[in-house]
């Protein structure tokens, strides 16, 4: 991606290609040559491996939010509880999208509920 | 890489169907997990037809279903009057094809999600008349008597929503690590249960990816492997999920149609529609699938079941998560 020498925020304890740049890398390989050139069986499997690949390298680019702490078992919840909750809880998933799915969260429950109406 | 060739299937049909039968060429399709699908065209008394052979691979896995119980859920739905696949001959003996099989009648049309919703957007109407048919072919499953099920099939002792939460409770406490935002959900469940109605039999699979559809509309309901005892809108709000829109997101049933479509087929076909049971077993059968998504990346884990499939889906709980916070988001 970015060439040239940033000397001052480079991380000298390893060499580029980053992490990072490394899966993305693996990914588009896998997605580029291998797909193309495997048996319909493995070729999803290899789709499923640039995926991943791909979500790793969103994983180590991203900064980890910090761990809401939230109540033992919300299962048994009262309403107040459950309900302060909801909130940290639905940033938890829509961080976790931020890394497995970007964008499905642009699919909301108001979205959701103009579709059933 | 079938137990079976063009020869011996001539032979076994030639011998069932007391005719002069001549098998074409062999074409393996993928559909169905533990199933193997293969197609073929046969000339039956100098006339040519097309066939699907539906075969259990001899894997010794004891959970899974014997074919012959899925020849009977098909039987008993065509005897119904749902859309599905004629069966034309069944054995269990292994010896005959070298594993247990069902031969149907083939059906035209397109399986595969996003190619169900291009023939629905380009032709006027479909989309609508498929959803009409499902809820029609549903409401006369579900009109059937749970004592036509096959006696392996598994009878619940109480209702279908106490067993799906008893279900759930089970598979929480399987995680590996907790999910809050199921349990957000399952509170959600446990307090808003509606009232009991007697069991019947469901499909428990339908959804764009196990129906064939084609011009005319819907041509059949595939997959009955996990047929079972439970109640209607189980199988009514699997339909509506999400994941099976292919992204096709502003159409709730199969990203190719809205659910006053499928209401109205439900309704013609003789259904009574509540609108509230169809939510509460939309939002269980999210839970239901994150639950299953979290237990197949634990498959992945334990040895179970190594595969690279199987821990992505790991990484697919969230989807599920959000997709039932939606639903149950100022509930």
């Amino acid at each position: 991606m970015s060439a040239g020498n940033d000397g001052q925020h480079a991380d000298l304890r390893s060499d580029r290609p980053t992490a990072a740049e490394l899966l993305e890398i693996i990914a588009e390989t896998l997605s580029d040559s291998v797909v193309p050139a495997t048996a319909p069986h493995a070729q999803h499997q290899a789709r499923v491996a640039a995926n991943l690949a791909r979500m790793l390298a969103r994983e180590l680019g991203s900064a980890p939010e910090p761990m809401p702490s939230l109540p033992s078992n919300l299962v048994d919840a009262d309403d107040a509880t459950a309900a302060a909750a909801f909130v940290e809880v639905q940033a938890l998933v829509q961080a976790k999208l931020a890394i497995n799915k970007p964008g499905y969260d642009t699919h909301d429950a108001a979205a959701e509920a103009e579709v059933v109406a | 890489m079938t137990s079976f060739t063009a020869e011996s299937l001539s032979a076994y049909l030639g011998s069932e169907l007391g005719a002069d039968v001549v098998v074409g060429s062999l074409s393996p399709v993928t559909a169905g997990a533990r199933r193997i699908n293969v197609l073929f065209d046969a000339t039956i008394d100098g006339e040519s037809q097309g066939f699907c052979i539906t075969q259990q691979p001899n894997t010794g896995e004891a959970f899974d279903r014997p074919i012959l119980d899925e020849v009977q859920w098909l039987r008993n739905a065509a005897a119904a009057g749902m859309r599905v696949a004629e069966v034309v001959a069944a054995s269990g003996d292994e010896a005959v094809l070298g594993g247990p099989f069902f031969v149907s009648r083939r059906v035209d049309g397109a399986t595969i999600p996003k190619r169900v919703i291009k023939l629905c957007e380009t032709t006027p109407g479909l989309g609508a008349q498929v959803a009409h048919e499902i809820g029609a072919s549903l409401a006369r499953l579900h009109a059937t008597s749970v004592d036509d099920v096959p006696e392996s099939v598994e009878r619940p002792p109480g209702t279908a929503v106490d067993a799906a939460l008893a279900w759930a409770d089970e598979k929480m406490a399987e995680l590996l690590q907790r999910s809050p935002a199921l349990e957000l959900v399952l509170r959600w469940l446990i307090r808003n249960q509606p009232e009991p109605v007697p069991v019947c039999p469901v499909h428990g699979d339908v959804r764009n990816g196990n129906i064939i559809v084609n011009g005319d509309g819907l041509g059949a309901i595939l997959d009955w492997e996990t047929a079972h005892i439970g109640e209607p809108f189980e199988d009514l709000g699997w339909l509506a999920q999400r994941m099976w829109r292919a992204r096709n997101d502003q159409l709730e049933i199969g990203g190719f149609a809205n659910r006053s479509d499928l209401q109205a087929g439900y309704e013609a076909g003789g259904g009574d529609w509540d609108e509230d049971r169809f939510h509460w077993w939309k939002v269980f059968r999210t839970l239901w699938w994150g639950l299953g998504m979290a237990n197949q990346g634990r498959q992945h884990l334990d040895g179970t079941f190594r595969s690279i499939i199987m821990a992505a889906s790991g990484r697919r709980v969230a989807e599920l998560e959000w997709d039932a916070l939606c639903l149950i988001e100022g509930r």
